[in-house]
């Protein structure tokens, strides 16, 4: 056989199985599901269900602001509508992940990549809270077993979220940003209660003894009520609040899973002002929703030179 | 042995109380401009001051008593015609998390330039996080330039001017940063979308 064909069929090979390696893992999909999956509910009902209720209120807020977008003449009676719906749902809250295709197929259909990377680090925050809720070992070992689950979620490359802390300004800088909260700023401080809430979970979970964890969670859960008690002025934030700041025993132990959650939490409120902002025709929006869910992923974008992490 | 002991907690205890002032006061400014922001978009602030503030200047406090504030910072609009200039005060503690706001009274700017894109919050925000030595969209410049450091832990002061074409179209805007004992002053050049000028986006010159 000539040579130049023996090289054809290697190269060949080669872009068929990378091509199948990329396909498999294309999707959020986490299989097999760790055995700590959904334990963290077992033990912490209410909490466990308005995460599930978050997930189902983020969804129905960029839904709405999607079908609705251009068509509300008064953005103040709508924010209220908006927050009286979803404290139903807070109130009232579901007992099962629901899916978001269900509740909003045109936000779903509208941003394919920004759905997969929120699906798939969701499933990071929920399995390391399962497993800061279940471990009996409370050092190495709890360590150990995060790592692994933190490990296994990047290798997942086409639905990862970069771990690489980024500026503010990823959020704050764009030519679209902040529409949202200037909007509707009682709803902004809601997902920033959500997203305070959120974090703080990690921080209650690393008490040492099983009884002070018990009471942490309470604790959380009472101040994030508190919080939501009279929008605007009960939650008194004046920007997205940060893992390392609101988790600090957290962030000490597993000091680059902060930021992977904080971009997250940054690429909700970019979406949030996508589809706010009368800056970005409605034929821009799948493409900027690309863009910056590529940029959310990208290491190098609004790269932060203060990232604790990387003290060495 | 007791003595060793009580050495190691006062080292602890000065250890703990450096940490809770070391907050660089460029990261203090930059607070400021998120509470100004949470203030004029609850309307409890005029929204003049996001969109006209033209100064900002951080004054370190001498509390009295642990519950008294630790910073101010003032963010002040254009000089009016009557050489007021309409300031909104903020204070607060030594973790920089704000405590209380009052303005003043005073007359509307006598000019106050009208970005076509961002406002001028959205330009000192730009130019804190450069003191600060961040990277500004995809520009490394700040963070290669080491010499800005002194100007984040000591600032004292930032002042936004527009530039212009020869047209006197507004293509951006100038912030000059002084910082407390320090005898030149940064000025960061910025583009109307918010990244950095192509030409000397960033120079440390002498102050006259």
């Amino acid at each position: 056989m000539k040579i130049s064909n023996i090289i054809r069929i290697f190269v060949l090979s080669f872009l068929v199985s990378a091509g199948a390696m990329n396909a498999a893992s294309a999707e959020p999909v986490w299989y097999p599901l760790p055995p700590e999956a959904y334990k963290f509910g077992q033990r912490y009902p209410d909490a466990q269900n308005l995460l599930f209720a978050f997930d189902y209120g983020h969804a129905l807020v960029y839904e709405r602001l999607l079908l609705r977008r251009g068509t509300i003449p008064n953005p103040e009676a709508f924010e209220k509508q908006l927050i009286q719906d979803v404290l139903k749902i807070l109130k009232n809250p579901p007992h099962i992940k629901v899916e978001e295709q269900d509740i909003a197929p045109n936000y779903v259909f509208t941003f394919p990549l920004t759905v997969n990377l929120f699906d798939w680090s969701h499933m990071l925050h929920q399995f390391v809270l399962d497993i800061l809720a279940t471990s009996v070992d409370r050092g190495d070992g709890m360590k150990a077993r995060v790592n692994e689950i933190f490990k296994q979620y990047k290798a997942n490359t086409p639905v990862v979220i970069t771990d690489q802390c980024k500026t503010m300004l990823f959020m704050d800088g764009h030519y679209f940003s902040k529409a949202f909260r200037s909007q509707y700023p009682s709803f902004n401080l809601l997902i920033w209660s959500y997203h305070w809430f959120q974090i703080k979970l990690y921080e209650a979970l690393m008490k040492p003894a099983q009884q002070e964890r018990d009471v942490a969670v309470n604790k959380v859960t009472q101040k994030f009520w508190d919080l939501l008690s009279n929008l605007p002025d009960s939650a008194d934030f004046d920007m997205m609040p940060e893992t390392a700041v609101e988790a600090p025993t957290f962030a000490a132990m597993f000091p680059r899973i902060p930021s992977a959650f904080d971009n997250n939490h940054m690429l909700h409120d970019i979406t949030s002002d996508i589809l706010t902002s009368d800056k970005v025709s409605r034929d821009q929006i799948r493409t900027e929703a690309v863009r910056v869910s590529r940029m959310d992923q990208d290491p190098a974008a609004f790269k932060s030179a203060k990232c604790p992490a990387d003290k060495p | 042995m007791k003595m060793k002991l009580m050495a190691t907690m006062g080292t602890l205890l000065v250890a703990q109380l450096a940490s809770a002032h070391d907050l660089p006061r460029g990261k203090v400014a930059e607070l400021g401009l998120h509470r100004l922001e949470r203030l004029a978009i609850l309307k409890k602030v005029d929204a003049s001051f996001q969109v006209n503030a033209f100064s900002m200047k951080i004054t370190v406090l001498t509390p009295a008593q642990d519950t008294d504030p630790k910073y101010q910072v003032d963010i002040s609009q254009g000089p009016a015609a009557d050489a007021t200039q309409k300031t909104l005060t903020l204070l607060a503690d030594d973790e920089a998390k704000f405590v209380s706001f009052s303005t003043n009274t005073a007359s509307e700017p006598a000019s106050a330039p009208k970005y076509p894109q961002k406002d001028a919050v959205g330009f000192l925000e730009v130019a804190l996080h450069c003191v600060q030595g961040e990277q500004v969209e995809s520009s490394t410049v700040c963070t290669d330039m080491a010499a800005l450091a002194p100007f984040n832990t000591g600032f004292k002061s930032v002042s936004l001017q527009p530039t212009v074409d020869a047209q006197g179209a507004i293509i951006g805007a100038q912030a000059e940063i002084l910082a407390d004992g320090a005898d030149s002053k940064v000025i960061v050049s910025i583009k109307n979308d918010g990244t950095l000028a192509d030409a000397n986006p960033v120079q440390i010159v002498k102050i006259q």
